[in-house]
Protein backbone atom coordinates (compact mmCIF):
# COMPACT_ATOMS: atom_id res chain seq x y z
CA UNK A 1 0.00 0.00 0.00
CA UNK A 2 0.53 3.49 -0.48
CA UNK A 3 3.54 4.81 1.81
CA UNK A 4 1.35 7.71 4.29
CA UNK A 5 3.05 11.23 5.19
CA UNK A 6 1.70 12.25 8.38
CA UNK A 7 -0.23 15.20 9.24
CA UNK A 8 -2.29 16.74 6.90
CA UNK A 9 0.50 16.77 4.29
CA UNK A 10 -0.99 13.94 1.95
CA UNK A 11 0.10 14.44 -1.24
CA UNK A 12 2.82 12.50 -2.60
CA UNK A 13 3.52 15.00 -5.39
CA UNK A 14 3.16 18.84 -5.16
CA UNK A 15 2.60 21.69 -7.83
CA UNK A 16 2.47 25.49 -7.48
CA UNK A 17 2.49 28.23 -9.71
CA UNK A 18 0.61 31.50 -10.64
CA UNK A 19 -1.32 31.83 -13.74
CA UNK A 20 -2.13 35.33 -15.33
CA UNK A 21 -5.99 35.66 -16.14
CA UNK A 22 -5.84 39.38 -17.16
CA UNK A 23 -8.84 41.92 -16.71
CA UNK A 24 -11.28 40.79 -19.52
CA UNK A 25 -14.39 39.21 -19.13
CA UNK A 26 -13.03 36.22 -20.95
CA UNK A 27 -13.58 32.76 -19.34
CA UNK A 28 -10.45 30.87 -17.96
CA UNK A 29 -10.75 27.60 -18.19
CA UNK A 30 -8.78 24.43 -16.67
CA UNK A 31 -7.58 20.85 -17.99
CA UNK A 32 -6.27 18.20 -15.94
CA UNK A 33 -5.49 15.48 -17.60
CA UNK A 34 -3.95 12.50 -16.84
CA UNK A 35 -1.12 10.69 -18.60
CA UNK A 36 0.69 7.61 -19.09
CA UNK A 37 -2.36 5.64 -19.58
CA UNK A 38 -3.43 6.17 -15.93
CA UNK A 39 -6.51 6.71 -14.51
CA UNK A 40 -7.34 9.10 -11.31
CA UNK A 41 -10.07 11.14 -9.77
CA UNK A 42 -9.88 14.69 -9.63
CA UNK A 43 -11.17 17.49 -7.30
CA UNK A 44 -11.25 20.88 -8.63
CA UNK A 45 -11.87 23.79 -5.78
CA UNK A 46 -11.89 27.68 -6.47
CA UNK A 47 -10.95 29.21 -3.31
CA UNK A 48 -12.17 26.29 -1.35
CA UNK A 49 -15.07 25.86 -3.80
CA UNK A 50 -15.80 22.76 -5.26
CA UNK A 51 -16.19 22.92 -8.94
CA UNK A 52 -16.13 19.20 -10.37
CA UNK A 53 -15.18 15.98 -9.15
CA UNK A 54 -14.66 13.47 -12.06
CA UNK A 55 -12.78 10.47 -13.20
CA UNK A 56 -10.93 10.71 -16.34
CA UNK A 57 -9.81 13.79 -17.75
CA UNK A 58 -11.28 17.27 -16.61
CA UNK A 59 -12.00 20.42 -18.53
CA UNK A 60 -13.87 23.26 -16.09
CA UNK A 61 -13.99 26.78 -16.51
CA UNK A 62 -13.00 28.55 -13.64
CA UNK A 63 -14.69 31.66 -13.94
CA UNK A 64 -14.58 35.12 -15.77
CA UNK A 65 -11.00 36.73 -15.65
CA UNK A 66 -11.76 39.74 -13.78
CA UNK A 67 -14.35 37.68 -11.14
CA UNK A 68 -11.30 35.23 -10.02
CA UNK A 69 -8.62 37.46 -10.32
CA UNK A 70 -6.60 37.24 -6.79
CA UNK A 71 -8.43 33.81 -6.55
CA UNK A 72 -6.38 30.14 -6.22
CA UNK A 73 -7.65 27.14 -7.78
CA UNK A 74 -6.42 23.99 -5.59
CA UNK A 75 -6.59 20.45 -7.96
CA UNK A 76 -6.24 17.03 -5.97
CA UNK A 77 -5.92 14.01 -8.55
CA UNK A 78 -5.68 10.51 -6.99
CA UNK A 79 -4.29 8.37 -9.71
CA UNK A 80 -3.81 4.80 -9.50
CA UNK A 81 -1.82 2.55 -11.65
CA UNK A 82 -3.84 0.51 -13.91
CA UNK A 83 -1.12 0.57 -17.13
CA UNK A 84 0.69 -2.43 -16.21
CA UNK A 85 3.40 -1.19 -18.83
CA UNK A 86 4.93 1.30 -16.74
CA UNK A 87 5.03 2.57 -13.07
CA UNK A 88 4.60 6.38 -14.14
CA UNK A 89 2.41 8.79 -13.55
CA UNK A 90 1.88 12.32 -14.48
CA UNK A 91 -0.82 15.03 -14.38
CA UNK A 92 -1.21 17.67 -17.04
CA UNK A 93 -2.29 21.07 -15.77
CA UNK A 94 -3.41 23.52 -18.98
CA UNK A 95 -4.78 26.51 -18.09
CA UNK A 96 -6.30 28.97 -21.55
CA UNK A 97 -8.65 31.80 -21.02
CA UNK A 98 -5.93 34.40 -20.62
CA UNK A 99 -3.73 36.32 -21.86
CA UNK A 100 -1.66 33.28 -22.97
CA UNK A 101 -2.02 29.78 -22.36
CA UNK A 102 0.09 27.86 -19.22
CA UNK A 103 0.78 23.88 -19.41
CA UNK A 104 2.08 22.40 -16.22
CA UNK A 105 3.37 18.30 -15.72
CA UNK A 106 3.53 17.10 -12.77
CA UNK A 107 5.31 14.03 -12.50
CA UNK A 108 5.57 10.81 -9.79
CA UNK A 109 6.21 7.05 -10.13
CA UNK A 110 4.64 3.99 -7.78
CA UNK A 111 6.94 2.37 -6.48
CA UNK A 112 5.03 -0.94 -6.66
CA UNK A 113 2.03 -2.53 -9.37
CA UNK A 114 -1.66 -0.72 -8.31
CA UNK A 115 -0.11 1.45 -6.20
CA UNK A 116 -1.63 5.19 -6.41
CA UNK A 117 -0.26 8.91 -5.81
CA UNK A 118 -2.01 11.68 -4.85
CA UNK A 119 -1.10 15.00 -6.69
CA UNK A 120 -2.23 18.19 -5.79
CA UNK A 121 -1.79 21.28 -7.66
CA UNK A 122 -2.31 25.10 -6.01
CA UNK A 123 -1.74 27.63 -8.32
CA UNK A 124 -2.71 31.40 -7.88
CA UNK A 125 -4.38 33.54 -10.26
CA UNK A 126 -3.02 36.52 -10.93
CA UNK B 1 11.59 -22.39 -17.88
CA UNK B 2 11.48 -20.70 -14.88
CA UNK B 3 8.95 -23.51 -13.56
CA UNK B 4 10.01 -25.94 -11.05
CA UNK B 5 8.07 -28.58 -12.64
CA UNK B 6 6.89 -32.24 -10.77
CA UNK B 7 5.61 -34.41 -12.65
CA UNK B 8 4.04 -37.54 -11.20
CA UNK B 9 2.69 -39.88 -13.86
CA UNK B 10 -0.79 -40.60 -12.28
CA UNK B 11 -1.21 -42.22 -14.95
CA UNK B 12 0.81 -43.40 -17.99
CA UNK B 13 -1.20 -43.06 -20.70
CA UNK B 14 -5.41 -43.49 -21.66
CA UNK B 15 -4.52 -46.29 -23.38
CA UNK B 16 -2.41 -49.44 -23.15
CA UNK B 17 -1.11 -48.76 -26.57
CA UNK B 18 -0.06 -45.69 -25.46
CA UNK B 19 3.82 -45.24 -26.42
CA UNK B 20 4.57 -42.20 -26.08
CA UNK B 21 4.77 -39.75 -23.65
CA UNK B 22 5.69 -35.73 -23.76
CA UNK B 23 6.69 -33.71 -20.57
CA UNK B 24 3.73 -30.75 -20.64
CA UNK B 25 6.09 -27.56 -21.67
CA UNK B 26 9.60 -28.56 -22.64
CA UNK B 27 9.79 -26.98 -26.53
CA UNK B 28 12.23 -29.45 -27.46
CA UNK B 29 12.65 -31.05 -30.67
CA UNK B 30 9.91 -32.02 -32.70
CA UNK B 31 7.18 -31.66 -30.06
CA UNK B 32 4.70 -28.41 -30.33
CA UNK B 33 3.02 -27.86 -26.66
CA UNK B 34 0.94 -25.43 -26.06
CA UNK B 35 2.90 -22.85 -25.09
CA UNK B 36 4.71 -23.01 -28.66
CA UNK B 37 1.03 -21.80 -30.12
CA UNK B 38 1.66 -18.64 -28.82
CA UNK B 39 3.90 -15.98 -29.97
CA UNK B 40 6.43 -16.04 -28.07
CA UNK B 41 7.57 -12.86 -25.69
CA UNK B 42 11.04 -13.05 -26.45
CA UNK B 43 11.46 -14.30 -30.05
CA UNK B 44 15.71 -13.64 -29.24
CA UNK B 45 15.67 -16.32 -26.31
CA UNK B 46 13.72 -18.61 -28.73
CA UNK B 47 15.80 -18.48 -32.12
CA UNK B 48 18.20 -19.08 -29.82
CA UNK B 49 17.12 -21.83 -27.84
CA UNK B 50 17.72 -20.50 -24.50
CA UNK B 51 15.98 -19.60 -21.52
CA UNK B 52 17.81 -16.97 -19.27
CA UNK B 53 18.15 -16.90 -15.75
CA UNK B 54 18.03 -12.95 -15.42
CA UNK B 55 16.46 -10.63 -18.07
CA UNK B 56 17.93 -6.86 -17.72
CA UNK B 57 14.68 -4.52 -18.86
CA UNK B 58 15.83 -1.09 -18.56
CA UNK B 59 12.48 1.09 -18.49
CA UNK B 60 15.05 4.41 -19.19
CA UNK B 61 16.78 5.57 -21.67
CA UNK B 62 19.69 6.38 -18.82
CA UNK B 63 19.32 2.85 -17.29
CA UNK B 64 19.51 0.99 -20.68
CA UNK B 65 22.65 3.22 -21.87
CA UNK B 66 24.29 2.12 -18.36
CA UNK B 67 22.85 -1.43 -18.93
CA UNK B 68 24.73 -1.91 -22.33
CA UNK B 69 28.05 0.32 -21.09
CA UNK B 70 28.56 -1.98 -17.69
CA UNK B 71 27.68 -4.94 -19.58
CA UNK B 72 30.26 -4.56 -22.31
CA UNK B 73 32.85 -3.49 -19.66
CA UNK B 74 32.61 -6.17 -18.09
CA UNK B 75 32.60 -9.07 -20.56
CA UNK B 76 35.81 -8.00 -21.77
CA UNK B 77 34.50 -8.53 -25.74
CA UNK B 78 31.28 -10.28 -26.67
CA UNK B 79 29.26 -10.08 -23.48
CA UNK B 80 27.96 -13.96 -22.62
CA UNK B 81 24.84 -15.41 -21.78
CA UNK B 82 23.23 -11.64 -21.86
CA UNK B 83 19.38 -11.01 -22.10
CA UNK B 84 18.05 -7.71 -22.32
CA UNK B 85 14.26 -6.44 -23.33
CA UNK B 86 13.10 -3.36 -23.65
CA UNK B 87 9.86 -1.75 -24.95
CA UNK B 88 11.03 1.54 -26.44
CA UNK B 89 7.71 3.05 -26.45
CA UNK B 90 7.79 2.92 -22.48
CA UNK B 91 11.09 4.48 -22.14
CA UNK B 92 10.11 8.11 -22.32
CA UNK B 93 7.00 9.47 -20.51
CA UNK B 94 3.49 10.07 -22.50
CA UNK B 95 2.01 12.58 -20.76
CA UNK B 96 -1.18 12.76 -23.46
CA UNK B 97 -1.58 9.17 -22.94
CA UNK B 98 -5.06 9.17 -21.40
CA UNK B 99 -6.64 6.10 -20.37
CA UNK B 100 -9.23 6.13 -22.97
CA UNK B 101 -6.86 6.22 -25.75
CA UNK B 102 -5.08 3.39 -23.85
CA UNK B 103 -7.45 1.40 -23.65
CA UNK B 104 -8.79 1.57 -27.86
CA UNK B 105 -5.79 2.02 -29.63
CA UNK B 106 -5.34 2.85 -33.44
CA UNK B 107 -3.64 -0.18 -34.86
CA UNK B 108 -0.61 1.63 -35.50
CA UNK B 109 -1.00 2.84 -32.14
CA UNK B 110 -0.92 -0.73 -30.57
CA UNK B 111 2.13 -1.89 -32.94
CA UNK B 112 4.16 0.91 -31.41
CA UNK B 113 3.02 0.70 -27.57
CA UNK B 114 3.69 -3.18 -27.86
CA UNK B 115 6.49 -3.25 -30.18
CA UNK B 116 9.36 -4.92 -27.36
CA UNK B 117 12.71 -5.63 -28.29
CA UNK B 118 14.53 -8.76 -27.00
CA UNK B 119 18.46 -9.72 -27.17
CA UNK B 120 20.06 -12.30 -25.76
CA UNK B 121 24.06 -14.11 -26.30
CA UNK B 122 24.80 -17.22 -25.56
CA UNK B 123 27.98 -19.47 -26.07
CA UNK B 124 29.07 -21.35 -29.65
CA UNK B 125 29.22 -24.77 -29.02
CA UNK B 126 31.52 -27.08 -31.15
CA UNK B 127 29.08 -29.74 -32.35
CA UNK B 128 31.93 -31.84 -33.45
CA UNK B 129 33.30 -31.78 -30.31
CA UNK B 130 32.71 -35.05 -27.80
CA UNK B 131 32.45 -32.13 -24.77
CA UNK B 132 30.97 -29.40 -24.97
CA UNK B 133 33.98 -26.66 -25.76
CA UNK B 134 32.93 -23.19 -26.35
CA UNK B 135 34.29 -22.19 -29.52
CA UNK B 136 32.40 -18.05 -30.00
CA UNK B 137 29.75 -16.88 -29.72
CA UNK B 138 25.40 -16.32 -30.42
CA UNK B 139 23.62 -13.75 -30.61
CA UNK B 140 19.94 -13.21 -30.90
CA UNK B 141 17.77 -10.72 -31.77
CA UNK B 142 13.96 -10.77 -31.58
CA UNK B 143 10.89 -8.08 -32.13
CA UNK B 144 7.14 -8.76 -30.77
CA UNK B 145 4.42 -6.50 -30.89
CA UNK B 146 0.33 -6.96 -31.03
CA UNK B 147 -1.16 -5.60 -34.14
CA UNK B 148 -4.60 -5.83 -32.48
CA UNK B 149 -5.07 -5.93 -29.09
CA UNK B 150 -9.03 -6.49 -28.51
CA UNK B 151 -11.55 -4.05 -26.61
CA UNK B 152 -11.62 -3.64 -23.08
CA UNK B 153 -13.55 -6.39 -21.04
CA UNK B 154 -17.28 -6.05 -20.46
CA UNK B 155 -16.56 -5.90 -17.00
CA UNK B 156 -14.02 -3.02 -16.85
CA UNK B 157 -17.07 0.11 -16.98
CA UNK B 158 -18.74 -1.61 -13.67
CA UNK B 159 -15.28 -1.60 -12.07
CA UNK B 160 -14.29 1.83 -13.16
CA UNK B 161 -17.52 3.14 -11.62
CA UNK B 162 -16.61 1.34 -8.88
CA UNK B 163 -13.39 3.10 -8.46
CA UNK B 164 -14.94 6.57 -9.17
CA UNK B 165 -17.06 5.96 -6.27
CA UNK B 166 -14.11 5.07 -3.95
CA UNK B 167 -11.53 8.08 -4.80
CA UNK B 168 -14.54 10.43 -4.19
CA UNK B 169 -14.66 8.89 -0.72
CA UNK B 170 -11.19 9.35 -0.10
CA UNK B 171 -11.56 12.91 -1.90
CA UNK B 172 -13.75 14.01 0.82
CA UNK B 173 -11.75 12.74 3.81
CA UNK B 174 -8.74 14.26 2.41
CA UNK B 175 -10.76 17.37 2.49
CA UNK B 176 -11.55 16.98 6.09
CA UNK B 177 -9.08 19.15 8.78
CA UNK B 178 -7.33 17.15 9.75
CA UNK B 179 -8.63 14.10 7.55
CA UNK B 180 -8.73 10.62 9.60
CA UNK B 181 -5.78 8.88 8.70
CA UNK B 182 -7.51 5.34 9.32
CA UNK B 183 -10.38 6.24 6.93
CA UNK B 184 -7.41 7.48 4.48
CA UNK B 185 -5.70 4.19 4.97
CA UNK B 186 -8.64 2.13 4.62
CA UNK B 187 -10.13 3.88 1.15
CA UNK B 188 -6.52 3.89 -0.33
CA UNK B 189 -6.23 0.37 -0.15
CA UNK B 190 -9.75 -0.24 -1.33
CA UNK B 191 -9.19 1.77 -4.37
CA UNK B 192 -5.55 0.02 -5.20
CA UNK B 193 -7.39 -2.89 -4.70
CA UNK B 194 -9.64 -1.86 -7.58
CA UNK B 195 -6.22 -0.33 -9.53
CA UNK B 196 -5.17 -4.26 -9.79
CA UNK B 197 -8.68 -5.53 -10.89
CA UNK B 198 -8.46 -3.07 -13.84
CA UNK B 199 -4.82 -3.74 -14.03
CA UNK B 200 -6.13 -7.61 -14.08
CA UNK B 201 -8.52 -6.82 -16.65
CA UNK B 202 -6.89 -5.19 -18.86
CA UNK B 203 -4.82 -8.65 -19.42
CA UNK B 204 -8.28 -10.15 -20.19
CA UNK B 205 -9.27 -8.14 -22.93
CA UNK B 206 -12.23 -9.60 -25.50
CA UNK B 207 -12.35 -9.42 -29.41
CA UNK B 208 -9.53 -9.79 -31.97
CA UNK B 209 -6.24 -10.04 -31.35
CA UNK B 210 -3.34 -10.02 -33.94
CA UNK B 211 0.18 -10.89 -32.77
CA UNK B 212 3.42 -10.96 -34.81
CA UNK B 213 7.27 -12.03 -33.82
CA UNK B 214 10.56 -12.23 -35.76
CA UNK B 215 13.45 -13.31 -34.25
CA UNK B 216 17.04 -13.97 -35.84
CA UNK B 217 20.42 -15.54 -34.53
CA UNK B 218 23.64 -15.12 -35.61
CA UNK B 219 26.74 -17.00 -35.16
CA UNK B 220 30.35 -15.10 -33.92
CA UNK B 221 33.20 -18.18 -34.30
CA UNK B 222 36.14 -16.74 -32.45
CA UNK B 223 34.08 -13.80 -31.51
CA UNK B 224 34.43 -12.30 -34.85
CA UNK B 225 32.52 -10.18 -36.53
CA UNK B 226 34.23 -11.21 -39.92
CA UNK B 227 33.17 -14.74 -39.54
CA UNK B 228 29.66 -13.82 -38.24
CA UNK B 229 27.21 -16.23 -39.93
CA UNK B 230 23.61 -16.09 -40.03
CA UNK B 231 22.10 -18.99 -37.87
CA UNK B 232 17.87 -19.81 -37.09
CA UNK B 233 15.17 -17.33 -37.90
CA UNK B 234 11.26 -17.59 -36.83
CA UNK B 235 8.42 -15.76 -37.64
CA UNK B 236 5.19 -15.79 -36.02
CA UNK B 237 1.48 -14.38 -36.23
CA UNK B 238 -1.04 -15.54 -34.40
CA UNK B 239 -4.64 -14.07 -34.55
CA UNK B 240 -6.91 -14.94 -31.95
CA UNK B 241 -10.51 -13.97 -31.04
CA UNK B 242 -12.12 -14.43 -27.19
CA UNK B 243 -15.43 -13.91 -26.66
CA UNK B 244 -16.87 -14.08 -22.85
CA UNK B 245 -18.70 -17.65 -22.67
CA UNK B 246 -22.11 -16.53 -20.51
CA UNK B 247 -25.24 -15.96 -20.67
CA UNK B 248 -26.86 -12.09 -21.80
CA UNK B 249 -27.80 -11.53 -18.33
CA UNK B 250 -24.82 -12.31 -16.16
CA UNK B 251 -22.72 -11.18 -19.22
CA UNK B 252 -24.62 -7.48 -18.79
CA UNK B 253 -24.31 -8.02 -15.53
CA UNK B 254 -20.24 -7.91 -15.65
CA UNK B 255 -20.19 -11.14 -14.05
CA UNK B 256 -18.94 -13.56 -16.88
CA UNK B 257 -15.83 -15.13 -16.02
CA UNK B 258 -15.90 -17.47 -18.49
CA UNK B 259 -14.48 -16.99 -21.94
CA UNK B 260 -13.70 -19.55 -25.18
CA UNK B 261 -10.55 -18.18 -27.17
CA UNK B 262 -10.12 -19.48 -30.75
CA UNK B 263 -6.17 -18.84 -31.75
CA UNK B 264 -4.63 -19.77 -35.13
CA UNK B 265 -1.01 -19.81 -35.83
CA UNK B 266 1.18 -19.51 -38.71
CA UNK B 267 4.68 -19.49 -37.91
CA UNK B 268 7.70 -20.22 -39.76
CA UNK B 269 11.21 -21.40 -38.16
CA UNK B 270 14.39 -22.22 -40.43
CA UNK B 271 18.05 -22.51 -40.43
CA UNK B 272 19.85 -19.55 -43.01
CA UNK B 273 22.73 -21.84 -43.65
CA UNK B 274 19.76 -23.89 -46.01
CA UNK B 275 16.69 -23.24 -47.38
CA UNK B 276 14.38 -25.68 -45.41
CA UNK B 277 12.32 -24.59 -43.60
CA UNK B 278 9.02 -25.59 -41.66
CA UNK B 279 5.81 -23.86 -41.69
CA UNK B 280 3.06 -24.37 -38.94
CA UNK B 281 -0.12 -23.74 -39.47
CA UNK B 282 -3.41 -24.68 -37.11
CA UNK B 283 -5.31 -23.82 -34.30
CA UNK B 284 -6.74 -23.94 -31.12
CA UNK B 285 -10.25 -23.81 -29.22
CA UNK B 286 -9.97 -23.21 -25.63
CA UNK B 287 -12.94 -22.70 -23.21
CA UNK B 288 -12.42 -21.68 -19.92
CA UNK B 289 -15.68 -22.46 -18.07
CA UNK B 290 -14.10 -20.80 -14.76
CA UNK B 291 -10.76 -19.37 -14.13
CA UNK B 292 -9.01 -22.42 -12.68
CA UNK B 293 -10.05 -24.86 -15.29
CA UNK B 294 -9.48 -24.72 -19.27
CA UNK B 295 -10.26 -27.33 -21.83
CA UNK B 296 -8.75 -26.98 -25.26
CA UNK B 297 -7.84 -29.05 -28.83
CA UNK B 298 -5.79 -27.80 -30.59
CA UNK B 299 -4.84 -29.20 -34.59
CA UNK B 300 -1.36 -27.84 -36.30
CA UNK B 301 -0.15 -28.96 -39.31
CA UNK B 302 3.31 -28.95 -40.07
CA UNK B 303 4.80 -28.36 -43.87
CA UNK B 304 8.49 -29.22 -44.45
CA UNK B 305 10.48 -27.87 -47.39
CA UNK B 306 12.92 -30.80 -46.76
CA UNK B 307 12.92 -33.17 -49.68
CA UNK B 308 12.30 -36.22 -47.30
CA UNK B 309 9.72 -34.95 -44.89
CA UNK B 310 6.49 -35.67 -45.55
CA UNK B 311 3.66 -33.39 -44.16
CA UNK B 312 2.85 -34.08 -40.62
CA UNK B 313 0.26 -32.99 -38.16
CA UNK B 314 -1.01 -33.00 -34.48
CA UNK B 315 -4.32 -33.12 -33.18
CA UNK B 316 -4.27 -33.16 -29.13
CA UNK B 317 -7.22 -32.32 -26.60
CA UNK B 318 -5.96 -30.94 -23.37
CA UNK B 319 -7.23 -30.11 -19.95
CA UNK B 320 -5.73 -27.99 -16.82
CA UNK B 321 -7.01 -27.71 -13.37
CA UNK B 322 -5.81 -24.81 -10.89
CA UNK B 323 -5.93 -26.93 -7.71
CA UNK B 324 -4.99 -24.50 -5.62
CA UNK B 325 -2.05 -21.52 -6.42
CA UNK B 326 1.31 -23.11 -8.08
CA UNK B 327 -0.75 -26.84 -8.23
CA UNK B 328 -2.18 -27.96 -11.93
CA UNK B 329 -3.91 -30.89 -12.54
CA UNK B 330 -3.60 -31.47 -16.33
CA UNK B 331 -3.92 -33.97 -19.25
CA UNK B 332 -3.54 -34.22 -22.65
CA UNK B 333 -4.10 -36.76 -25.25
CA UNK B 334 -3.88 -37.09 -29.06
CA UNK B 335 -1.76 -37.64 -31.67
CA UNK B 336 1.46 -35.38 -32.30
CA UNK B 337 4.05 -35.16 -35.26
CA UNK B 338 5.13 -38.18 -36.70
CA UNK B 339 8.90 -38.45 -34.99
CA UNK B 340 11.41 -38.85 -37.74
CA UNK B 341 13.57 -41.42 -35.64
CA UNK B 342 11.09 -43.66 -33.72
CA UNK B 343 7.63 -43.01 -35.44
CA UNK B 344 6.08 -42.81 -32.20
CA UNK B 345 2.65 -39.93 -32.41
CA UNK B 346 0.62 -41.08 -29.68
CA UNK B 347 0.49 -38.23 -27.14
CA UNK B 348 -0.74 -39.69 -23.49
CA UNK B 349 -0.14 -37.91 -20.48
CA UNK B 350 -2.09 -37.32 -16.79
CA UNK B 351 0.34 -35.07 -14.62
CA UNK B 352 0.20 -32.74 -11.31
CA UNK B 353 2.28 -29.61 -11.72
CA UNK B 354 3.75 -27.93 -8.83
CA UNK B 355 5.27 -24.77 -10.23
CA UNK B 356 6.67 -21.81 -8.34
CA UNK B 357 5.65 -18.07 -10.06
CA UNK B 358 4.67 -19.46 -13.32
CA UNK B 359 1.20 -19.76 -15.01
CA UNK B 360 -0.34 -22.33 -15.82
CA UNK B 361 0.06 -24.12 -19.27
CA UNK B 362 -3.22 -23.86 -20.60
CA UNK B 363 -3.32 -20.02 -21.01
CA UNK B 364 -3.44 -17.89 -24.35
Amino acid sequence: MRDFKRGAEMADVDTTGTYTVGTGNGEVKLAVIIGEGQIGTTRVRVSGIELVTATGPVTVTVGKAAAIKGKSVFVRTIVNDVNSLTNDMSVTYHFSGGPSPQLKVAKGKVTAEGRLLIFEGTFSLA
Amino acid sequence: MRRLATMLALAAGFGAAANAQEPAATGQGNQVVIEDLRTPTSPAFVVLDVAPASVERPEKPKALIANLLSTAAQSEGFPKNYALEVAPYWLKSHPNLQFENYQRPSIPQSIIRTLTLSVATAPLVDPEAAEATTIGSRLGIGFRTTIVGGQPNPRMKAVLDDLHNTNVRLQNELDKTPPDEAIVKKLTGESEALGKIIQSLDQQRVGWFVTAAVGQAWNFPADSIEQQSRDRWGVWVTPAYRMLACVRKIRDAGDCKSVIDFIAVVRSTGDADDDERDWDIGGRLLWEPRPEFTISGEFLRRRSTEEDRSSTERTVAMLEYRISEGLHLFGSFGRTFEDDDTRRTLVSILGVSLGFGANPTARR
